[in-house]
């Protein structure tokens, strides 16, 4: 059910997040400005699995991996429903993730079954 | 051998073997712990980690790029931000080498660049003289070290049951390494704290993409902080530290969890008042009572935040796909930590549990470090054995047989820990 990411398909889902002066994949960017002799460098992989189409995955495409890779779901044993409810209930009041109402419930639809899935 | 595809079993007091075959084995802990491991186990998984189906942790592919100074063999959880586990394998020394040592980040922007000469500490609040120091300032400073054991607060919550979500680390969210730096006391004095004061509260250079996201900061009460024993590390294990690890400086809570060893730090705030970010009054906190226990129907009214480690044990050989011989010895051997009275006694069962052992303990390197033990076996018998091992540390406190503890976040597991063995005859 999990499938690598094609680079380009990472560099066009990057989010407005910024991990140092690195590019998607992990590769120093070619004109970065010079380090300046006292500074350090490090590169950080990206190893996140893309998730199968299914109802709610733009949805959830649009939220969740703005904070965390979508190992963030791979990882869960399999739960039931009101663990996600209070999983993304979590994400939206204590973390502040910006999820519209009507697409709430549809994240919860596509973790539910992606979480089903990667435990059939 | 292909990890993927290899079943290892390593449970927890009050797991039960339920089946056998050889290959796959069928375990249950907890209603739901059961149901997962045993779902996940219908069809074989290429996700099977040391704990077996109750962690889908497993080695990067060997196409995919290494994180940075970390061997390829750590078991991937998250990679954004990077939360990667040691495996077994690598903690069979006394001090865990830094390229094997356990990652656990909150937030996904890490300080990936860090210009040393640039960088700064600083120390403020409510304190008479603040600080900004530099690296070099701080190598100056009069260097202590001590050998302390790291452990996430959730190392082991996979073999909570019922299951609770999180990071499922099984039992690497762990190392042990000799730590070199400046007490944390000697910076305060130099800042001179003002009378009155209450916390200091620790800063790093991670962020959050979103500004909703608490910055990650985390407090200790004035008197522990001032103690001296508190270190602010440069150096691990002889060298720099690690960027996962907390390059360029580290805080070092010997015998607490490592939420409060903040990395990348370079805040130092002394406070008035009790400190309230949401990492020390919202999250990392466990029920107020001795067991830090609460059922999930009933959970705790009232919630502490955790500190101190309790004690554990762990066998790290053999694992359980290890090839064992009828009257063959073997040497049995793994390591032991509490919270910083130190290790008195480890036992090891070979009868899972029906008559217990004492084992050999290795080199003591301090009460805050993790201390070796083995034992040698030789199986009478050929057929399934299970071994397990329990510690008493220092204070007298020992481990539940029975993996009874359980809270909502996956705290503070230290239920005794068991391996099966197949044994030929």
């Amino acid at each position: 059910m999990i499938r690598k990411l094609p680079l380009v398909t990472i560099a066009a889902a990057m989010l407005p997040l910024v991990l140092g002066s690195v590019a998607a994949g992990g590769a120093p960017l070619a004109d970065a400005p010079a380090a300046t002799s006292t500074e350090r460098s490090w590169s950080l992989p990206r190893d996140e699995p893309e998730l199968l189409p299914g109802p709610g995955r733009e949805a959830f495409y649009s939220a969740c991996p703005t904070c965390h890779s979508t190992r963030y779901v791979t990882d869960q044993p399999l739960f039931g429903r009101d663990a996600w409810v209070a999983e993304i209930d979590k994400m939206k009041k204590t973390y502040g993730a910006e999820i519209r109402a009507e697409d709430t419930e549809k994240i919860l639809e596509y973790v539910l079954s992606v979480n089903a899935t990667s435990h059939r | 051998m292909d990890r993927g595809r290899r079943s290892f079993v390593r449970l927890l007091g009050g797991a039960s073997l339920a089946a056998l075959d050889g290959c796959r084995r069928k375990v249950t802990l907890g209603e739901d712990a059961g149901r997962a491991a045993s779902s996940s186990m219908a069809t074989p998984s290429a996700s099977v980690g040391p704990l077996g189906p109750l962690s889908s942790a497993r080695p990067a592919e060997p196409s995919a790029e290494a994180f940075p100074e970390k061997s390829r063999d750590l078991l991937l959880h998250t990679d954004r931000p990077p939360n990667l586990e040691t495996p077994l394998h690598r903690l069979t020394d006394d001090l865990t080498p830094n390229d094997a040592f356990f990652v656990r980040w909150h937030l996904q922007q890490l300080p990936t660049t860090v210009d040393v000469e640039a960088f700064r500490l600083g120390v403020g609040g409510h304190v008479a003289r603040p600080l900004s120091l530099s690296l070099e300032q701080l190598r100056k400073l009069p260097a202590v070290e001590v050998v302390a054991v790291n452990q996430c607060s959730g190392n082991g919550r996979a073999a909570f049951g019922p299951r609770v979500p999180g990071i499922q680390w099984t039992q690497g969210a762990m190392g042990n390494a000799r730590w070199r730096g400046v007490r944390l006391k000697d910076l305060l004095d130099k800042a001179g704290v003002k009378a009155g004061a209450a916390d200091v509260v620790f800063g790093g250079l991670d962020r959050s993409p979103v500004s909703s996201v608490p910055d990650f900061e985390k407090s200790l009460a004035i008197d522990l902080a001032h103690g001296g024993e508190v270190m602010v590390a440069y150096s691990m294990n002889g060298t720099e530290l690690p960027m996962l690890n907390g390059f360029p400086l580290r805080l070092v809570v010997p015998g607490w969890y490592s939420t409060y060893w903040v990395k990348a730090l370079d805040s130092i705030q002394v406070t008035s008042k009790p400190f309230e970010g949401y990492w020390m009054a919202k999250a990392y906190r466990v029920p107020k009572n001795d067991e830090a226990t609460e059922q999930k129907g009933t959970l705790a009214k009232e919630t502490v935040p955790i500190s101190r480690m309790n004690v554990r044990s762990f066998i790290v050989s053999p694992s359980s796909d290890a090839a064992l011989l009828r009257g063959t010895a073997i040497e049995l051997g793994g390591v032991a930590f509490d919270g910083g009275s130190g290790i008195r006694r480890v036992e090891v069962s070979t009868d899972d549990g029906v008559s217990y052992r004492d084992a050999v303990l290795g080199v003591d390197l301090g009460k805050y470090s993790w201390r070796r033990w083995k034992s040698m076996w030789t199986p009478p018998s050929a057929g399934v054995h299970t071994i397990r091992v329990r510690a008493t540390s220092g204070s007298g406190e020992t481990q539940p047989n029975e993996a009874t503890r359980w809270n909502r976040s996956g705290y503070m597991q230290n239920a005794v820990e068991r391996v099966s063995v197949r044994v030929a005859g």
